[in-house]
Formats: structure tokens, C-alpha cells, sequence
């Protein structure tokens, strides 16, 4: 191996790192030397697109259960005798990887189950656990001996999953995923996030073909939520919020077929009743986006809310086909 | 970009030419120090871009062997003894002759073999290491213990473990760790050694 000094600091920096308990005075260190010569930083990246790269293995490890086997890889990784020779290296494809293992298992049985605009159905799995889904909601469960998968493939759904550490229940919505070995949670899928909210005990959240290897909830893996917590996982990562627990059960309202407010912006509260409902309501004088609505209402009874709204909000509603526009009683 | 989205785009637009890279500074350099160095200072190159010129370059191949052209074109002149015939074959070698040949291009399950192989090769205790960082996850605390050695130890395997990985998975050159490739690497005399 070459015995360039730039490239064996490089590695014990990005060894030191890998500890995981970087003082900030090391990390300044770090940061430092980093800085001292642009080949240093390239020499680290380097090192550290390589390390990130063999991340992908994890995908072979052996089983759920199987108990850890340091030598492993010894004889696994060993090439087939005929493999050809390979040049190029292109270590980004870890989705396709994944994928294409998943793919290689053949799958228990799945069940799809769904709800339309405004439906709400309750189902109890063979393992006992209930799932409650929320309007124009579609999922797909699978339950295995080794692992109870469920996708979230739109709309929201609340978990309450039997205890059995022996199958860990991981839910994914997208990129995101949800470990749980038992507990009561919501999963709510966005364009673009995902929203998980504890009601009680705790789970953990990273990429989906993770969580279903890991075998117990690990902290040092991933972001765990425990009960009170919402987190909302994106492009940029996962956040982390505390909530009281009104505003959770004001959240969880919907299991209950209801929707709850506690000051929340009308552009909100519009926002979830045009979830339930075909006839949509739209703002269309900004000054009203922002009154502060509470209460409690049923999502389907659009009427009422319009009601209450042009009784106590001082909002003019003007219906327009299969909309009903929302604008100041003041205005004109 | 994001750490981890600069890693991937290193590893997959940059790194996986990095064999082809060395057979073309080799070239020009006859020491593999000066290769090791010429490599560096184009990955910083390409580091140290600007948004907006990062954002520009279409064919990142392409723009990776022009650097290392014009890294190597510094190193000449700024090299004591300039030689012109080392200026005037640099100015007529088409860089992107380099390129590795398309059948190279390995599916995911190669590349995932390829991963677990450079893992496979590794020394003894260095293997057991990596294996339980990186296929169990396992943090490097609970490695030392499991293996009964210190934390500093295990850290230290791990720094070698990356830069062993490293050379399989992107350099490949003759020496150690080439079960990948058995072929040497063939090399030119120098065109100049700035060792002198």
C-alpha cells in the first residue's frame, strides 16, 4: 500500500471520527489540519466516500437472528472464481442493491388495504396489532416470521403494534422508516417528509432496509422518538419536536373521525379539511389565512364548518362548483 | 453538497476512474509517491471548485483527466529540470483515450461482491474489525469489547482497514491486496521524476 503521509492522516482522522464521541476541541483540530492544505481535505474525502461506501454490506448480513459473526465475511466475500475482473466502482448504487435483495426473498403474503376521501377503517393483524387508517390512505402489510413489514404508500396511518421482539414491526413511508417493537404511533406521508408521532413507548427512524435488519432499537443507529414526540423526517434529515399532550391527541384527533384545533391558522386548518373531503376549500382574500381557528369538527361535515366559520370568523363563502371559495366579510 | 451526497458523487462519478487515472499519470511519473500526490492534488481540484463551476461540468470524466493534466503540466514546469519533450507529449495525449472500456461498468450485485471481497482481503483482525462496523454496525466501543482489544487498537484497524479498501476498491496497483486485478500495472519510464 503507499505509505503517503497526507493519505495515513487521513485515515486516522476519519478513524478517530468514527468513534462517534468527538469533543468540539478535536473536531476544531480536525478542521485545522483539514484546512491547512486542500490535499488534505481530498485525501479525507476520499477515505470517507470509500468508508460510506462499505455501508452496503449490511445488506448481507446473514439473518435477523443469526447471532454475530466477526469472521463472516472471510469466506462470503471471497469471489467466485470466474467473476471478471472490474475497473469501474460505482459505489452510489445502494437503493438498486437494496432493492434488488429484496427482490431475490420471496415475499410472504401481502395484503393491500385502503380508504377513499374521507374513509377511515380499523383492521387487527393475525400478530394482533391494530391499524388505523386515516382518509385516501393506502397500505400494504406483510407479515413475516422474521420481520412485520408495512408500506405506507400514501395518506396517513396510526400503529398500535403487539409486542414480540422477535419480529420487529418496521413501517416505511418512502425513504423513511419506522422501527417498532411495541408501541403506539402515526405515520403521516407527505409530498415530501414524513411525519412520525409517538403516543406511547418509542421507535426508531433511518432507511427502511436498515431498520429491518437491526435487531433491537440501537440509539447509536439512528434517531430514536419516544411518546410526546413528533419527528419530521426529509431530505434534510430527520427533526425532532416535543409536544404536549393535547397537541398530540389534538394530532390523533382523527381516530376518532374528528379534527382538532387549538389556534392553528385558517390556511391550516383548510389544508387538513381538504384532505377528506372531493369539495375543496380555498382561500382567496389573504387577510383570513391567518385567523386563529379551534374547536372541534367532524372533516366530513363541511357545511358545519363553513357555518361556524361565516357565523364566528367574520369569512364570507362563496360556493364555485366543486370548491367553496373562503374571503373577508369585510371586504366590499 | 451535503457530506454524504459529496461521498456518493466521489465515489461514483470520480473514484471509480481513479485506475484509469493512475495508468495515465504514470506516464509522466515514474515514482508512485508523485502518483499518489498527483492524485491528490487533483481530487483537491475538483474539491475546491465553485458552486457554480461544479454545477457546470457536464462529462465529470472528462474533467477529472484535464485536471490531472493541468495538475501534471505544474508539476513540470514547476519542476527544476523542465523537459520539453515531457511538455510536448502532454500537449498531444487525448486524455480521454483513459477512458475504462464500458464493459467495465459493474452491476449493483458485482459492486456489492466487490465491497464485501475488499473487506474479505483484508488482514486478519483489520477484517474482523471492519466486518462489525460496517456489516453489523456495530460502534467501535462495543468492537473493542467484543474482541477484547483496546479502543485505540480498534481504531487503528480501522484506519488501515479504509486505506487497504481504499486501494482495493479505486487504486488497484501492483503490491498488495490486487487480488482484484493480477495484472501489473504497465508503466512507462517516467517522463520525469521530480524526485530527481
Amino acid at each position: 500500500m503507499n505509505e503517503n503521509e497526507i493519505d495515513i492522516r487521513a485515515a486516522e482522522w476519519l478513524a478517530r471520527l468514527d468513534r462517534g464521541d468527538a469533543a468540539s476541541e478535536l473536531i476544531d483540530e480536525f478542521n485545522r489540519w483539514k484546512d491547512l492544505d486542500t490535499r488534505h481535505g481530498a485525501a479525507y474525502a476520499r477515505l470517507a466516500a470509500t468508508w460510506q461506501a462499505l455501508d452496503r454490506v449490511q445488506v448481507l448480513q446473514p439473518t435477523l437472528d443469526a447471532t454475530i459473526q466477526p469472521d463472516y465475511l472471510r469466506e462470503q466475500g471471497r469471489p467466485a472464481p470466474d467473476r471478471r475482473k472490474a475497473a469501474a466502482f460505482a459505489a452510489a448504487a445502494s437503493v438498486v442493491i437494496a432493492a434488488a435483495l429484496w427482490a431475490w426473498r420471496s415475499p410472504p403474503r401481502a395484503e393491500i388495504y385502503e380508504t377513499t376521501r374521507g374513509g377511515f377503517q380499523r383492521i387487527v393483524l393475525k400478530d394482533h396489532s391494530a391499524i388505523e387508517l386515516n382518509t385516501d390512505t393506502r397500505l400494504r402489510v406483510e407479515l413475516g416470521s422474521k420481520i412485520r413489514k408495512i408500506e405506507l404508500i400514501r395518506g396517513e396511518a396510526s400503529f398500535e403494534v403487539s409486542h414480540d421482539a422477535t419480529r420487529p414491526f418496521v413501517v416505511s413511508a418512502g425513504r423513511t422508516g419506522v422501527l417498532a417493537v411495541g408501541t403506539r404511533f402515526d405515520v403521516l406521508r407527505l409530498d415530501n417528509s414524513v411525519e412520525v408521532t409517538v403516543d406511547e413507548g418509542r421507535v426508531m427512524i433511518g432507511a427502511p432496509e436498515m431498520l429491518e435488519r437491526a435487531r433491537n432499537l440501537e440509539p447509536n443507529l439512528s434517531p430514536l422518538v419516544v411518546a410526546g414526540q413528533t419527528a419530521v423526517a426529509s431530505s434534510d434529515g430527520v427533526k425532532l419536536k416535543a409536544l404536549p399532550k393535547d397537541a398530540i391527541a389534538r394530532k390523533l384527533a382523527w381516530q376518532d373521525q374528528m379534527l382538532a384545533f387549538d389556534g392553528d391558522s385558517l390556511s391550516e386548518v383548510v389544508a387538513q379539511f381538504n384532505r377528506y373531503n372531493d369539495k375543496q376549500l380555498v382561500i382567496v382574500d389573504p387577510s383570513v389565512e391567518v385567523l386563529k381557528v379551534g374547536g372541534y369538527f367532524r372533516p366530513t361535515n363541511l357545511d358545519e364548518f363553513v357555518n361556524v366559520l361565516e357565523s364566528n370568523f367574520g369569512v364570507r363563502a362563496t360556493a364555485d362548483g366543486n370548491r367553496i371559495l373562503l374571503a373577508s366579510a369585510a371586504a366590499k | 453538497m451535503h457530506q454524504t451526497e459529496r461521498n456518493t458523487w466521489l465515489a461514483k462519478e470520480i473514484l471509480i476512474h481513479e485506475r484509469a487515472l493512475r495508468r495515465y499519470l504514470a506516464r509522466f511519473f515514474r515514482n508512485m509517491a508523485d502518483i499518489d500526490d498527483a492524485v491528490q492534488e487533483t481530487y483537491a481540484r475538483l474539491l475546491g471548485l465553485s458552486e457554480s463551476a461544479f454545477a457546470a461540468v457536464r462529462n465529470w470524466q472528462a474533467f477529472l483527466f484535464t485536471s490531472a493534466r493541468n495538475v501534471t503540466l505544474d508539476r513540470i514546469r514547476k519542476s527544476r529540470v523542465v523537459s520539453y519533450d515531457a511538455l510536448a507529449e502532454i500537449e498531444t495525449l487525448h486524455v480521454l483515450d483513459q477512458q475504462p472500456s464500458a464493459d467495465e461498468a459493474l452491476n449493483a450485485r458485482q459492486e456489492l461482491a466487490l465491497l464485501a471481497e475488499a473487506i474479505a482481503n483484508l488482514p486478519d483482525r483489520c477484517r474482523e474489525v471492519l466486518t462489525l462496523r460496517k456489516l453489523y454496525g456495530l460502534p467501535q466501543r462495543e468492537i473493542a469489547l467484543r474482541l477484547g482489544i483496546s479502543e485505540s487498537t480498534v481504531e487503528k484497524h480501522v484506519a488501515y482497514g479504509v486505506r487497504l479498501c481504499a486501494e482495493q476498491m479505486f487504486a488497484q496497483r501492483s503490491g498488495q491486496g490486487t487480488r482484484l486485478d493480477s495484472a501489473p500495472t504497465t508503466r512507462r519510464k517516467g517522463l520525469f521524476d521530480e524526485r530527481k
